[in-house]
């Protein structure tokens, strides 16, 4: 029991990390992608390739996988620059197929079908992390990190700032001299980054990777992770990964012939998903926002930091009038 | 020869596409629903006919499925979207409430009728023209696809609904201001939409089987297709659908079959990035 919830709660952390790449771009940079399960691949093949043939250590995965995921990003970057919001999400669903077909059939370094086995157990600075509960505070610390990270560039930096500007009003982003496309960019390559870091974790931990993880549909079900909990929110995305991947955990002990219960589980999520659309839209991270009476994050038409940027452009521009006078 | 042959296949299998993706482009360019669920539409009318097929014949079976098409579509967009819509017209929250529905529906089939692929016989014998053969489905398919689409387009042209729609694709708040009824036009859009699924349902059934899992794949390549095909434009869908039967077909010729599916969507992908309003724009939006 304590080994199976082990077994859910990283799971559930590796997914988290991943939804709080891809909240990025869509609750903070107005990038609307549904091909998030690609750079969890190149995460996960990547720390399969360098465990497999050159050494385990965690660090060197890490590194490797994050810079092949940003430079593998920049190609959905390109469409980003042409193509918005519900355009873009098709173009992202056509890089999410491209993407698995590239996982699944370029066999030479994918493995194909059968995918890449016997992956090791990470160690890192000397240290073996064999057993689950290492994994475990992998798993969670990582996370940590994650979010740390995430909402230090959001709240704290420039870039956040200039990020939310862009989502709220682009064309106002534009007049006040942020290139869309340098910020999209860096933003898509960040969020790949990030996300590859999930699949470095799933990697070594499942000690083998294949195609079937990263499918389409595992792209879709990232974005609802995002949705379901919130987007826009720092909570958010870690709610709806969580509640994602219990909720189904949680039907393994229905009463129900075992050859039906992969479809049954199913059936109650998608419902589960089609209720809490209906209930509560905003994300069930709005139940928390509310009661802390919070700005509501949703409300983007309005964000606050488009008026900072703005400020920031009146205080550089007053500045230079004084200079002229 | 074997060209030939591939762009024929192409043509075939492209015109199923297109007849699949023509109703979801309606549905989508009217009421701005990223409609997944579109593809539960279509393995609901699939099942349907082929549950019906062998016990009451082919006219009752094409009639059920069509029912149970409609039905779905009508429901779903009276039941789900707009609720949500009423509450927050958000694009995600629809799109994360019609994935939803979609898993909902592929895993109730797979519950009733498993989740194996199911084929039809085919309807008779290859055509044959020379050395270059067909199966018939795919030849009726293309046929159907022309028909249905020269009334759509007529029926979008000519009567005041389809007018309405047109209207609704162009600018839906203006429609509001001119005191027509959006909801109305939005059930229409829904209940055609669903309908034009039906025929790409029944014929891919026989070219290709069905299972519960195929939804996902069709609503996939119909929401590509009608965005690469052309923004707010239905023949574009149309063309985006027979290019992409084209393109997976006769890449054959230089790469592996395999790789048939990457090449396809990484043509459409392209098409965005150069292209972003589509191969065929809509005159008023160019």
């Amino acid at each position: 029991m304590v080994q199976f919830l082990i077994n859910l709660v990283i799971l559930a952390s590796i997914a988290a990390i991943v939804a709080s790449a891809l909240n990025l771009l869509i609750g903070y940079t107005g990038v609307f992608s549904i091909a998030q399960a690609i750079f969890y691949g190149v995460g996960g093949y990547a720390t399969a390739v360098v465990s497999l043939n050159i050494s385990p250590s965690l660090l060197l995965a890490m590194g490797v996988s994050v810079v092949v995921s940003a430079a593998a990003s920049v190609l959905l970057a390109l469409p980003a620059a042409r193509v918005e919001g519900e355009y873009f999400v098709v173009a992202s669903l056509a890089f999410a197929v491209v993407g698995y077909s590239v996982f699944s059939q370029w066999t030479e370094v994918t493995g194909g079908a059968a995918g890449l086995v016997g992956i090791p157990r990470a160690s890192i600075l000397g240290y073996d992390m064999y057993t689950n509960e290492a994994y475990l505070v992998l798993a969670l610390v990582s996370l940590g990190l994650v979010t740390g990270l995430i909402a230090f560039i959001i709240k704290r930096t420039p870039l956040g700032r200039s990020l939310q500007a862009l989502r709220d009003d682009p064309l106002a982003a534009q007049a006040l001299g942020k290139n869309p496309f340098r910020l999209r960019l860096i933003a898509v390559m960040l969020s790949g980054a990030i996300a590859s870091v999930g699949g470095v974790i799933y990697a070594g931990y499942i000690n083998f990777v294949n195609a079937d993880s990263f499918t389409p549909d595992a792209s879709v079900l990232f974005m609802a992770m995002v949705i379901l909990g919130g987007a826009g929110t720092i909570s958010g995305p870690i709610i709806g990964a969580f509640f994602i991947t219990l909720f189904p955990a949680a039907l393994e002990f229905a009463d129900v012939p075992a050859e039906l219960k992969g479809s049954f589980e199913q059936v109650i999520y998608g419902l589960a998903l089609v209720i809490l659309m209906l209930v509560r839209p905003s994300g069930l991270a709005s139940i928390f926002a509310r009661r802390r009476k919070s700005p509501d994050p949703e409300a983007w038409s309005t964000g606050p930091a488009m008026q900072s940027v703005a400020a920031g452009a009146v205080v550089r521009g007053g500045a230079l009038a004084e200079e002229e006078s | 020869m074997l060209a030939t042959q591939l762009l024929i296949n192409g043509i075939a299998l492209g015109s199923l596409y297109a007849l699949a993706a023509v109703g979801l482009s309606l549905i989508f360019w009217t009421t701005r629903v990223f409609h997944i669920a579109h593809g539960a539409a279509y393995v609901v009318a699939a099942y349907a006919f082929i549950e019906l097929l062998d016990r009451f014949g082919a006219v009752v079976a094409v009639l059920g499925s069509l029912a149970a098409a409609v039905a779905f579509g009508y429901g779903i967009n009276r039941f789900v979207y707009r609720p949500i819509q009423r509450s927050r017209d958000s694009f995600f929250t629809l799109f994360v409430a019609s994935f939803g529905a979609l898993i909902v529906v592929s895993n109730l089939i797979a519950i009733f009728w498993g989740s194996n692929v199911k084929t039809l016989e085919p309807i008779s014998d290859p055509v044959q023209v020379g050395s270059i053969q067909a199966p018939s489905a795919a030849v009726i398919g293309l046929v159907v696809a022309i028909v249905f689409l020269a009334f759509l387009q007529m029926f979008l042209a000519k009567s005041e609904t389809g007018v309405g729609l047109r209207a609704m694709a162009d600018n839906a708040a203006l429609v509001d201001v001119l005191g027509l009824n959006r909801r109305r036009f939005g059930t229409t859009a829904f209940v055609i939409g669903s309908a034009m699924v039906v025929p790409a349902a029944i014929l891919t059934t026989y070219v290709q089987g069905v299972q519960p899992t195929s939804g996902l794949k069709v609503a996939t390549i119909g929401l590509v297709v009608s965005i690469a095909g052309g923004v707010g434009s239905l023949s574009g869908a149309v063309v985006g659908g027979v290019l992409l039967g084209v393109v997976e077909n006769v890449s054959i010729l230089w790469v592996n079959p395999l790789w048939a599916e990457a090449v396809g969507f990484s043509v459409l992908l392209a098409i965005l990035v150069v292209r972003p309003t589509g191969i065929i724009p809509r005159r008023s939006q160019a």
